[in-house]
């Protein structure tokens, strides 16, 4: 089993956790003392796991890779194991099982992509991940969360196609499914494909509008999990596989640009933190794309800072959010010194995205941009400096003015937080801070060899200086910027127009087949039905009822257990095929 | 003792609030304090043509700032705002 040979899966604590969750019975809520427990596991194995190629199983002719490790598998499985264990601390006052077990499902499907040898095992991970992650949309409960889940579930189903038509054409035609380095100067059509797959999940625009349309109507605590790890598992198969690809040097430039543009003018602030996703990815995208071992290195270290102030950024927002019962900015406002310490880690996870000195933002960005710029790319260098600019301004100084000052201190009734969610505010702060002034251990962590400091009196001048004239910007336009309660067309637009359009087809023609059907099938074969059902009932009282007693009332039986599960409802559904193919294939891992 | 920092911190911040003035001050002259820095500290390897001139982030900043502030709200006011209810409506 994966035991031998030094390596064991992180995600089976994940698998365990989740199904030890919808096991337990009854009200005793000691259940929560385990959910810190697969994070801190999953982060002690990493710490000790080797460079290798482990948990090869073969299934049905083919070999499946589970545990390929190396250094680019490691550094996102060290930062994923650390926004685990934070973000289930963040979550610990959460009674609602379900919501734990999607996040601890999601989680497993995560650290199954990072270490996948394989297109195949990596496209069982995925859809995993797209699956569990619905659920933390859709358990918000609210009405908006339902059709917000429908939709990233259909938009994820469908970039698991092109995924799997990739994988599949590439099969064909070169007969391995080996997930390896793709040349860009022989890439075909099906690599295309499976790039394609993997944009949706990093929200490479114009493929991105799932990621603002579902994450701020995902639980509190499960936006906090969404933010790290949909799109940090795309870049990390990005890096892997499709470094050095021009085309996502360009369209990572562009979405840094586009996220901060819809940031500035957007009211919700977890809507405001979700664009601020497409852009910080964007530079993770761009260093992909531009392939040299510092923008490689600058995207993995960018990709680890970013999780842990993304989360803390969620973690402010998730705290405003269940304290006013609001994220609107509209609606917020003079909240400083009612919540002095969310502002607190807000502003910590704040400046660390913008890249002050001191703070972990500062020693990822520069990387990449320097990388850009070292490269002879001064226009993308350029353009990521701008995005920077708009970083700050749209979640530095517009969010937490509009959200903590602008107006008088609030007299809103604010609902007490959680002490556990202080806590892994206040864990997230410190990372941030300690990456900042000392980031050896994650350059450490790094693929390739760093010759890279961020710290010189030029930089820090530098930084210090863009910012506080961003800041000076931001004082003359305070009014121009100011909120309004509306909301802002984006490419969910289109996603939209062709939900109306599948709507009306189905509304119209197979309506129509199908009444026409109905019809036929009422007229002729019900009679067909009948004459069966007739024949059938006379075998059965001469032959069966006297040879097999009872049988009938066991079916009757069966039929009543069958009838609860199918609800008719499609989350339902989407659960139960979940946990069978998790039973399914826990079965085949055992066996060999 | 975690109730008694935040409650401290508050007044912090509700005092720091009422000198906003003061801190205006202060953050002008930061804002002075890093160009006149910046004529003695130089890049080494400057990225674009122009960012060995002192102050050149300076205007950067604050001419990226307005502009993206200028753009995306004149954008939103144009044709992407919507009411909230825009999807909802048939």
């Amino acid at each position: 089993m994966s035991v031998i040979n030094g390596f064991f899966h992180p995600s089976l604590y994940f698998i365990v956790t989740a199904v030890v969750l919808l096991a337990w019975r009854g009200q005793n809520t000691s259940w929560r003392f385990l959910l810190p427990v697969p994070g801190i596991l999953a982060f002690l194995t990493i710490l000790n796991m080797e460079s290798g190629t482990f948990s090869q199983l073969n299934y049905l002719g083919l070999t499946l890779t589970l545990g390929r490790v190396d250094a680019l598998a490691i550094v996102f499985a060290h930062v994923f194991a650390l926004q685990a264990l934070i973000g289930f601390i963040y979550a610990w006052h959460v009674q609602d099982k379900a919501q734990h077990a999607a996040a601890s499902m999601y989680i497993a499907g995560a650290f199954g992509c990072l270490f996948a040898g394989d297109y195949l095992t990596l496209f069982i991970f995925w859809e995993l991940m797209s699956v569990s992650s619905t659920f933390l949309v859709w358990l918000n409960r609210q009405p908006e969360s339902t059709g917000a889940g429908f939709r990233y579930f259909l938009f994820h189903t469908l970039g698991g196609l092109f995924l799997l038509a990739g994988l599949l054409l590439r099969y064909s035609h070169l007969g391995t499914f080996a997930f390896t380095a793709i040349d860009p100067a022989t890439a075909a059509y099906y690599d295309y494909l499976i790039l394609t797959g993997f944009a949706v999940n990093a929200a490479v625009i114009p493929l991105h509008a799932w990621l603002p349309d579902a994450y701020p109507r995902a639980t509190v605590t499960g936006a906090v999990f969404m933010s790290a790890f949909t799109t940090k598992t795309a870049v990390y198969v990005l890096a892997r596989g499709f470094a050095g690809f021009e085309i996502l040097a360009i369209m990572g430039v562009l979405m840094t640009l586009y996220g901060v543009f819809y940031a500035t003018i957007e009211n919700n602030i977890r809507r405001i933190l979700a664009y601020h996703i497409v852009s910080q990815v964007g530079f993770m995208v761009a260093g992909i794309g531009i392939g040299t071992a510092m923008t490689i290195n600058g995207a993995c270290a960018h990709a680890y800072a970013h999780i842990v102030y993304k989360g803390l950024l969620f973690m402010g927002a998730g705290c405003v959010l269940y304290a006013a019962g609001t994220a609107k900015l509209t609606e917020l406002g003079g909240l400083i010194s009612r919540i002095p310490l969310v502002f607190f880690g807000y502003i910590i996870g704040a400046i660390s995205i913008s890249g002050f000195p001191a703070f972990s933002g500062f020693v990822s960005k520069t990387m990449t941009i320097e990388g850009a710029a070292a490269a002879h790319h001064y226009w993308l260098a350029l353009g990521m400096e701008f995005a920077a600019v708009g970083t700050f301004l749209s979640v530095g100084l517009k969010l937490s003015y509009f959200a903590f000052f602008a107006k008088p201190e609030s007299e809103k009734p604010l609902k007490p937080i959680p002490f556990n969610m202080y806590v892994a505010m206040g864990a997230a702060s410190l990372i941030c801070f300690v990456l900042g002034v000392y980031p050896k251990p994650l350059y450490d962590l790094l693929p390739y060899p760093v010759d890279f400091e961020p710290y010189s009196a030029w930089t820090v001048l530098m930084t210090l200086q863009l910012m506080g004239f961003v800041g000076l910007g931001f004082y003359l336009l305070r009014h121009k910027l100011k909120p309004e309660a509306k909301i802002n067309l984006d490419f969910d637009y289109f996603y939209r127009l062709g939900g109306a359009f599948s709507l009306a087809i189905a509304r119209k023609p197979i309506e129509v087949v199908d009444n026409w059907w109905s019809e036929i099938y009422a007229r002729v074969g019900l009679r067909v039905l009948m004459l069966l059902a007739w024949m059938s009932s006379v075998f059965d009282k001469v032959a069966i009822d006297g040879v097999v007693d009872g049988s009938a009332t066991n079916v009757q039986r069966g039929g009543g257990g069958l009838s609860n599960v199918q609800t008719g409802r499609l989350q339902d559904y989407l659960a139960f095929a979940i946990v069978i193919g998790i039973g399914v294939f826990a079965l085949v891992w055992f066996r060999t | 003792m975690e109730m008694k920092f935040e409650k401290s911190l508050a007044n912090w911040f509700r005092n720091a609030r009422e000198k906003h003035r003061s801190w205006l001050t202060a953050f002008y002259i930061f804002l002075g304090l890093t160009v006149v820095l910046n004529i003695f500290i130089r890049p080494h390897h400057p990225h674009f043509v122009y960012d060995y001139l002192p102050g050149f982030f300076a205007v950067f900043g604050l001419v990226a700032a307005i502009i993206l502030g200028r753009v995306s709200k004149g954008t939103a006011h144009t044709f992407l705002g919507k009411d909230e209810d825009y999807y909802e409506r048939d």
